[in-house]
């Protein structure tokens, strides 16, 4: 007797008829430059140089030169306007990866939860 | 003519060549990623990023992968950990594109050219739950073996082949009563 576990297809005959198709689809070329995408964004940033420690120190220097900016013109008075509001707009960690390429961030590790059977 | 597994990481290992390996690893299966998410994600261009963010992750995560484990099975777990992050993130965004597939409801640059049943069996698999669109993605569409499955999101084999058989009834049931 054929059970589900060995031949599940044969109990739903639609299916295996759709097996196989898929209206999906791509960009001409786009597995091509999938790759070197890829290896542009894995490869090529290993081969960079290793400032990663320079930028921190520069971001912590920058974020105390930044607060005591803001601090001075809370403090001595408010007289440009126009420069508040443009540091107010940029971190400064935003402002080093913007330049650097460099994710101050690091990844997290991987998680999968349980699978919920319904 | 692809490398096996078992070579790659050899390759890798090997002082100086870690990133022919990753090339190769590249070269073998960005195409099978890049499909295991789109099925997912549906949208090309929220496939392509989570793709290239699975390799990414892929990358960084080599040197601390465990030789005895299996490869394969290793980077399709990153793939689905980072499309459910993907779509845990961004549900309008999915459903959206779900919609978005509907005949009639096309724009240029969906990339679905699917007759009406294929447009209707993505739908239905749009109403399983993820981790069940998952598991029916991965034995239907990916034909892996129960066995990759369990490896790939912690289950037993007992129970994936209980929620694919469950997943398939919900399916066909969809497409008789949306017919």
């Amino acid at each position: 007797m054929k059970t589900t576990d060995e031949h599940p297809e044969n109990e739903f005959p639609t299916l295996e008829q759709l097996k196989g198709k898929s209206g999906f689809t791509t960009p001409e070329g786009y597995f091509d430059s999938l790759q070197r995408s890829i290896l542009s964004q894995t490869i090529e940033v290993s081969k960079a140089p290793k400032v990663f420690s320079m930028y921190r120190v520069l971001g912590y220097t920058a974020s105390v030169a930044l607060i005591a900016s803001i601090a001075s013109v809370f403090f001595l008075g408010r007289n440009d306007q126009s420069s508040l509001d443009e540091f107010g707009q940029l971190t400064v960690n935003d402002y080093f990866e913007e330049v650097s390429g460099v994710d101050l961030e690091l990844e997290e590790t991987l998680e999968f939860d349980e699978m919920a059977m319904n | 003519m692809h490398l096996n597994d078992q070579d790659i990481l050899k390759l890798y290992t090997t002082s100086g060549k870690e990133e022919v390996a990753f090339g190769k690893l590249v070269e073998k299966y960005h195409q099978r990623i890049y499909w295991h998410i789109r099925k997912m994600v549906i949208n090309h261009e929220d496939a392509n990023d989570v793709t290239q963010n699975t390799f990414v992750k892929v990358w960084k995560g080599l040197p601390g992968f465990k030789k005895e484990s299996n490869l394969f099975t290793w980077m399709y777990r990153i793939a689905t950990n980072e499309t459910l992050n993907f779509i845990k993130s961004n549900k309008k965004r999915v459903a959206q594109a779900i919609e978005d597939i509907q005949i009639g409801n096309r724009k240029d640059d969906s990339f679905f050219t699917g007759d009406e049943i294929e447009t209707k069996l993505y739908q239905a698999i749009a109403t399983l739950p993820e981790k069940q669109k998952l598991v029916f993605n991965m034995k239907y569409f990916d034909e892996l073996k129960y066995t990759e499955i369990a490896e790939i999101v912690n289950g037993t084999v007992g129970s994936l082949k209980a929620s694919y058989h469950h997943a398939q009834k919900k399916i066909v049931a969809h497409l008789t009563t949306h017919d």
